[in-house]
């Protein structure tokens, strides 16, 4: 899906504003140093989305996700390679043996799922606050599995916002995908809120 | 009277965009735009701006390190940091560098009158 | 439907609950929370969190109230990454190493009839789960431990020697340095054994072990092999250094008092064989040279050392 020059300026600072206020909320709570890469953005076919964003169907993910509603419905994923978010979170709470595959942290996903839910509600009441908006989020889940089986449930008519960002976080660098599946209709009612925004922004300047 | 001037410096085109928007009407400061270094460079050599705003978090170099490649320049200017990513180590690393004010994104008038208050009172 | 009392219900509920207001003051308190903080709903309403436990950073909080007030969407504190919201002690579980009541937050929007916001605070004990997950995490540690080693003597086993020499010897191969192998056995062990009970055999052994590896760098393992056989590995060691820290170790073995027995009562047999890398060989074959040797010295008289040639 091809945004204008203008369109896709103002979502990656959106991204940006989202990704840098999430980096702070997570330096408080995890008491460290967070480094955040410039997110890169995107709006994508679902059907595009693996190609898009560099995961496959057969890969093994981690994903927390909050289901949303209001004025954008669908659901809001944030993806991590596996391996990476448990090393991600052994740096964070310990490291422990693994015994023939059965990890002793289970929880482990507790504080996934807390990480997942600062950056989701960080990043999605950023955009809904400057779009004007209104969307709720549902309870955040975690769920590990192969990528393709978690965008399974999604609509095969679905767009997806992707906003992509890799963060150091305890030394330990990870990257991570927030991916926001929404219905077409809802799509389009993005794209015009960024074209509103836009407009805002243009018409409020005071002549010199 | 000399014109004041600020220049910001912002790789996204909506964020000086935003920034236009909410200075205020009755400013008596007009704003000039860079989106790197080199354009910076350019116009703070030329314009002479009382004050340099800098995005914390661009491609290439960080505000950070453009300021410090103003001040080496020989540029004197306030320099103000404009980033959401306010965590302690940002915070310090302007201090460090010599930065006046940080403000946070995305900016309001308010913001941008206290912070514009605040240069003021540094001169 | 019959309309049920809902403050009575939310009071017999097992875990915390406490409903805060847009101004972050608390309104609702519940009993299980009166019963473990000892303050009652009445002394809690109308203050904060901060007022009641002010010693405590309640910054996390704070965001997340903020985040639930303003965006009407839930937040949740991991136990993991925040260990408690309200502090509540539990001394029966001080030996466990836990002190607090660790807990799981989660915060939810509610809005009143006049649309007046305010978060929904549920507060789980779940210490039982961390104190079983950190039983279970020193379990996984020591059943790890224990894998590769002896238990009598605490050594390392051989299962853990073998998978140990095979990386060394990759590591020999690629880098060019060579590994000693050392076969050392104690000298007539079967008649210490009948003479003074297994018991003190057992002992003898270990205190064997112990003047050992006072003849070890760091970076050589030692090995119990068999019943009195061991096995020493010295990556980066080549015959000369080999030879004297063998015969070292039988003069210290020698000059020892080794469980209840005098000085020189105890004696040891060492057969020696290098890997060179540049004629390399598996690590079968090197542990064969070694007690080839060793069986030499045992046939010539015992209390010795007998090197391989390179």
């Amino acid at each position: 899906m091809q945004l204008t020059p203008a369109q896709h300026d103002a979502l990656s600072e959106i991204a940006n504003i989202g990704a840098s206020r999430s980096a702070k909320q997570l330096s408080l709570l995890l008491d460290d140093e967070i480094q955040l890469s410039i997110p890169k953005v995107a709006i994508v076919m679902i059907s595009e989305l693996p190609e898009a964003i560099g995961i496959a169907v057969t890969d093994d993910v981690a994903c927390v996700y909050q289901d949303m509603s209001g004025c954008l419905t669908g659901k809001a994923r944030l993806i991590f390679h596996t391996h990476e978010s448990r090393l991600l979170v052994q740096a964070l709470v310990g490291s422990v043996p693994v015994l023939s595959g059965i990890s002793m942290q289970i929880y482990e996903h507790e504080a996934m799922k807390e990480i997942g839910n600062i950056i989701i509600s960080v990043c999605i009441s950023t955009m809904t606050d400057m779009l004007g908006k209104e969307t709720r989020l549902a309870i955040p889940m975690y769920r590990e599995g192969l990528f393709g089986e978690i965008i399974e449930e999604d609509s095969r008519h679905a767009g997806v916002l992707v906003m992509k960002a890799a963060l150091t976080a305890g030394r330990r660098g990870i990257s991570g995908i927030l991916i926001v599946t929404l219905s077409i209709p809802d799509i389009m009612g993005l794209l015009m809120g960024l074209d509103n925004f836009l407009a805002g922004c243009a018409g409020q300047q005071e002549p010199e | 009277m000399q014109q004041k001037t600020i220049l910001i410096v912002d790789d996204s085109a909506t964020s000086r965009l935003l920034f236009r928007a909410r200075l205020p009407g009755n400013s008596p400061y007009v704003l000039h735009e860079a989106d790197s270094l080199d354009s910076a460079m350019e116009k703070a050599a030329s314009i002479r701006p009382e004050v340099v705003v800098l995005d914390y978090n661009m491609p290439g170099q960080s505000g950070v390190e453009i300021a410090r490649a103003m001040l080496k320049a020989g540029i004197k200017a306030r320099f103000v940091l404009f980033t959401a990513n306010t965590q302690k180590s940002v915070l310090d690393e302007a201090a460090a560098a010599g930065f006046v004010a940080v403000i946070e994104k995305p900016v309001t008038s308010e913001i941008i009158n206290d912070m514009l208050e605040k240069v003021g009172q540094c001169n | 439907m019959t309309i049920l009392p809902y403050q009575e219900i939310i009071d017999h509920l097992p875990l915390g609950v406490l409903i805060v207001d847009e101004t972050r003051k608390i309104c609702f308190w519940n009993a299980w929370l009166a019963d473990h903080t000892s303050i009652a709903g009445k002394e809690a309403a109308g203050r904060t969190l901060e007022e009641l436990f002010p010693e405590q950073d309640n910054s996390r909080f704070a965001f997340a109230l903020e985040q639930v007030l303003r965006t009407k969407s839930p937040q949740i504190m991991s136990q993991a990454l925040n260990r408690y919201l309200i502090p509540i002690r539990i001394p029966s579980l001080e030996r466990h190493g836990v002190s607090m009541m660790q807990q799981t937050v989660s915060l939810q929007y509610l809005a009143d009839d006049d649309g007046r916001g305010y978060a929904l605070v549920s507060v789980m004990n779940v210490t039982e789960n961390v104190i079983r997950s950190a039983a279970l995490t020193e379990l996984a540690h020591k059943l790890q431990h224990d894998n590769n080693r002896d238990h009598l003597t605490t050594l390392y086993n051989r299962r853990f020697m073998w998978e140990w020499l095979v990386q060394q010897i990759k590591q020999s191969s690629r880098h060019g340095y060579p590994i000693a192998c050392l076969m050392l056995d104690l000298d007539n062990f079967k008649s210490i054994n009948d003479q003074y009970g297994h018991k003190e055999g057992d002992s003898v052994l270990c205190g064997f072990a112990g003047i050992v590896d006072e003849h070890l760098r760091k970076s050589d393992i030692l090995v119990r092999y068999g019943g009195e056989e061991f096995v020493v590995l010295m990556p980066q060691c080549d015959i000369e250094a080999a030879i004297v820290a063998a015969w070292r170790t039988v003069k210290g073995v020698r000059a020892a008092a080794i469980g209840s027995l005098a000085p020189g009562q105890v004696t040891c047999s060492i057969g020696i064989s290098i890997y060179n890398p540049n004629n390399p060989r598996t690590g079968e074959e090197l542990l064969k040279e070694a007690d080839k040797r060793l069986y030499e010295a045992k046939n010539s008289g015992k209390d010795q050392v007998v090197p391989g040639s390179m």
